[in-house]
């Protein structure tokens, strides 16, 4: 713990003034202040003050003066074990809240490698449990990805029991150049609503007739601990092997049902 | 005629993207530099995202928030352009205070109660065991979007200068 007064003053002039039940006592140095209180000339609750403290303070609050005090050692002693006692409780607390928040830290390191891949986030959707992303390649040919992410273990209870998991459907979406193929994609779009509970590697397709995008996607379930590791270092060798497989599955039989 | 049609909307589409693009060059960029993103709250207008700090000697969090006033529309983009207030948060962790430190703060609270960030200068406010410090600015994402690598390396600057003037407003309460 952090002390919140300035250290005693050093040299031999008596500048630390001393009060007492009987009255103020004339002003001391520190290494005599310190001689007193160990020889309980002077109670560990006289009141103290010097050049550089707030307001009067107890001789036994002032850390290089715990020590001097009878007694004092051993409350050092109990400060040392309430410090390991918050210690143990951060640390706790961590595991805790990394285990509420990991999914979040898996959909920032999704936007980086979307990015490094040449593509920009276009939509960010989320509240703090459901994500949902979507990228495009506007530079390029203009293709997209979408991610829609759901933790299913948020609690450390849940993620110590089934471990890290994520349900994600990846979706992977081109501009059809004719109606024809909108069209197409709008009828296999109603037949996907048929699948209520998709299954994982379910393929259903997606038209969008305002921006002529035609998408197909995949239900998947992830174990996040692939990807985060310790101290939030992200694996992202097999981020991009993962999603890059997927999404390489998703562009040919997007190609190979609409020809395009 | 409907290939007419999907080009405008496309074009629309990415027009009210700006401020989700400028984000997601945000988080990669946060990311690289060792404070991956640990929250989102985001719709159409506003996001934010928190990121962790793991490596900084002072720095426990960052917050970023990104809230686009105008140009989500083709009319008030041409007119006034995509303007946007972009916060900056940056949170130390106190992992133990005392009394003595808590009533410090207060009186740190006190004088910064009527302090706008958004007027340039840095709002001190501490809560539980963390202490932040906010600076706001009024931006214009369009003279960073789609400028390509010189619109993000220019707003990364802005970013970093910001998240450094905060680093040195809180590094005092770092214990």
């Amino acid at each position: 713990m952090s002390s919140p007064f300035p250290p005693l003053p050093q040299g031999d002039a008596p500048v630390i003034h001393v009060q007492t039940a009987q009255g103020q006592q004339p002003p001391v140095t520190a290494a005599r202040l310190r001689e007193l209180l160990a020889t309980g000339a002077l109670p560990r609750d006289t009141a103290l003050w010097f050049q550089g403290l707030a307001g009067w303070i107890r001789a036994a609050d002032h850390p290089e003066l715990r020590a001097a005090t009878p007694g004092g050692a051993a409350d050092d002693q109990m400060d040392a074990v309430f410090s390991e006692l918050v210690k143990e409780s951060w640390a706790y607390y961590r595991e805790h809240e990394l285990a509420g928040h990991i999914d979040e830290v898996l959909v920032g390191a999704l936007i980086t490698t979307a990015l490094d891949s040449g593509h920009s986030l276009i939509d960010l959707n989320s509240d703090g449990t459901n994500h949902y992303l979507r990228f495009e390649n506007i530079q390029g040919d203009q293709s997209r990805v979408v991610f829609q992410l759901r933790h299913l273990t948020p609690g450390l209870t849940a993620a110590r029991v089934l471990g890290q998991r994520v349900s994600v459907v990846i979706g992977y979406g081109e501009r059809m150049p004719d109606f024809g193929k909108v069209w197409q994609a709008l009828k296999a779009e109603f037949k996907s609503g048929f699948v209520q509970n998709p299954e994982p590697g379910t393929i259903t397709v997606d038209g969008d007739m305002n921006s002529g995008y035609v998408y197909v996607q995949v239900d998947l379930y992830l174990d996040i601990k692939h990807y985060v590791g310790e101290g939030y270092a992200i694996n992202y060798p097999r981020l991009n092997r993962d999603v890059g497989a997927t999404i390489n599955a998703l562009r040919k039989y997007l190609k190979g049902r609409f020809g395009r | 005629m409907l290939g007419l049609l999907n080009k405008f909307n496309h074009k629309s589409e990415i027009r009210e993207s700006k401020d989700e693009i400028l984000v997601g060059e945000v988080v990669r960029a946060m990311a690289r530099q060792g404070c991956p993103a640990i929250a989102f709250r985001s719709d159409s207008d506003f996001q934010r995202v928190r990121f962790r700090c793991p490596k900084d000697p002072v720095l426990h969090s960052v917050y970023v928030t990104l809230d686009r006033k105008t140009g989500s529309g083709a009319i008030s983009g041409a007119l006034l352009g995509s303007k946007a207030t972009l916060s900056i948060t940056a949170e130390v962790k106190i992992y133990l205070t005392d009394p003595d430190d808590i009533l410090a703060m207060y009186r740190t609270d006190l004088a910064h109660l009527f302090k706008m960030p958004i007027l340039g200068g840095i709002r001190l406010n501490h809560e539980l065991n963390s202490v932040y410090a906010t600076a706001a600015l009024l931006i214009d994402i369009d003279q960073y979007v789609l400028k390509g690598e010189p619109g993000v390396q220019s707003f990364m600057g802005l970013l970093a200068q910001n998240i450094a003037a905060l680093r040195e407003k809180l590094a005092s309460y770092r214990r």
